[in-house]
């Protein structure tokens, strides 16, 4: 019984070991010593054709940061802000000096990101949805990077019917193109991906203070 | 063990009431049959009753947010109260939010 619990109980401790023991690729010396509280947004810079990504993408990344424990600045706020001082688009804006950007908002730290990719990507049988973005947060105080992550998501994943034959998918890829610019589905698939990027995880961000989890990593 | 199993698995509880904030955020920008500021503001404080009501406070910017459309809606004196709120509630907010808080002062004058 004994030799039992104490097999047991190794089992857990390896076990539990390995959902944290994944090798990381990041270095996380600068982002541990800065110790971002608030972290400033700014709109994203669009490398997709499509010209709603940057407010598609802008509009989902508040909730996996704050739900990580920063605080995350006002984005309407920052985008009005940016705006009535000359900068009207993300390209100008994430050139501003980070002295300025510390001064008017007092931000701890700042997440540049870039969408490579967002909305429908039209191939020959099949059109999905995809969003991928990339991101890098630096400490506005010494102009260190903190961190960088990408991460993509597409409908494909979670539409996987077989369809038979071609004729089966090129119809499915016609109602597919349809539904896809009806119900905006960029935004929808950009929730997934800036929740992928953004929400703390082995590689990803780590938890802010207001997160129970602060500092609990490894 | 099974607790504990999960435990790595398993997500922080929420933070924050969200509500419709996202995505009211996105068709603040959405062209065509955008929202108007009237029609955001009765939207977010419609989500101030649902948190109130799970217990779980609103979320960094909401009152930011606020104050922005009852600017843009002509109640200054509104707008000032809640960028104050959301600087009590959020002090990494603070410069930020004062200097909104000039800005109306000064316009105000």
């Amino acid at each position: 019984m004994r030799l039992l619990r104490v097999v047991s109980t190794l089992s857990v401790f390896s076990l539990l070991g390995g959902c944290a023991s994944s090798v990381s690729k990041q270095d996380y010396t600068n982002y541990r010593n800065s110790r971002p509280a608030s972290i400033l947004v700014l709109p994203p810079v669009n490398n997709s054709p499509d010209i709603k990504a940057t407010y598609g993408v802008l509009s989902t990344v508040t909730r996996p940061l704050a739900e990580g424990g920063y605080y995350v600045f006002p984005v309407t706020l920052v985008d009005q802000t940016f705006k009535e001082n000359g900068l009207l688009n993300p390209p100008e804006m994430h050139q501003a000096p980070l002295n300025r950007l510390r001064e008017i908002f007092g931000a701890d730290a700042v997440l540049y990101i870039t969408i490579e990719q967002y909305g429908a990507s039209y191939k020959v049988v099949t059109s999905d949805t995809v969003v991928t973005a990339k991101a890098r947060l630096i400490d506005a105080k010494t102009g260190e990077q903190l961190w960088s992550g990408k991460a993509t998501a597409s409908s494909a994943e979670t539409d996987s019917n077989n369809t038979n034959g071609l004729a089966g998918l090129l119809l499915k890829a016609v109602v597919k193109q349809v539904v896809s610019t009806s119900v905006d589905q960029g935004h929808d698939i950009a929730k997934i991906t800036s929740r992928r990027l953004l929400s703390p995880r082995s590689d990803g961000l780590l938890y802010g203070p207001r997160s129970s989890l602060y500092q609990s990593e490894k | 063990m099974i607790l504990l199993l999960q435990g790595c698995a398993s997500q922080t509880p929420v933070l924050y009431e969200w509500g419709n904030y996202e995505d009211l955020v996105y068709k603040s920008y959405s062209g065509a049959g955008k929202l108007s500021p009237d029609e955001h503001i009765q939207k977010l404080e419609a989500d101030y009753q649902v948190s109130r009501s799970s217990n779980r406070p609103v979320p960094p910017g909401y009152y930011a947010q606020l104050g922005l459309l009852y600017y843009q809606t002509g109640r200054p004196d509104d707008a000032a109260k809640s960028f104050t709120t959301e600087a009590e509630l959020f002090p990494e907010s603070k410069v930020f939010m004062n200097r909104l808080i000039e800005k109306l002062k000064q316009k105000g004058k």
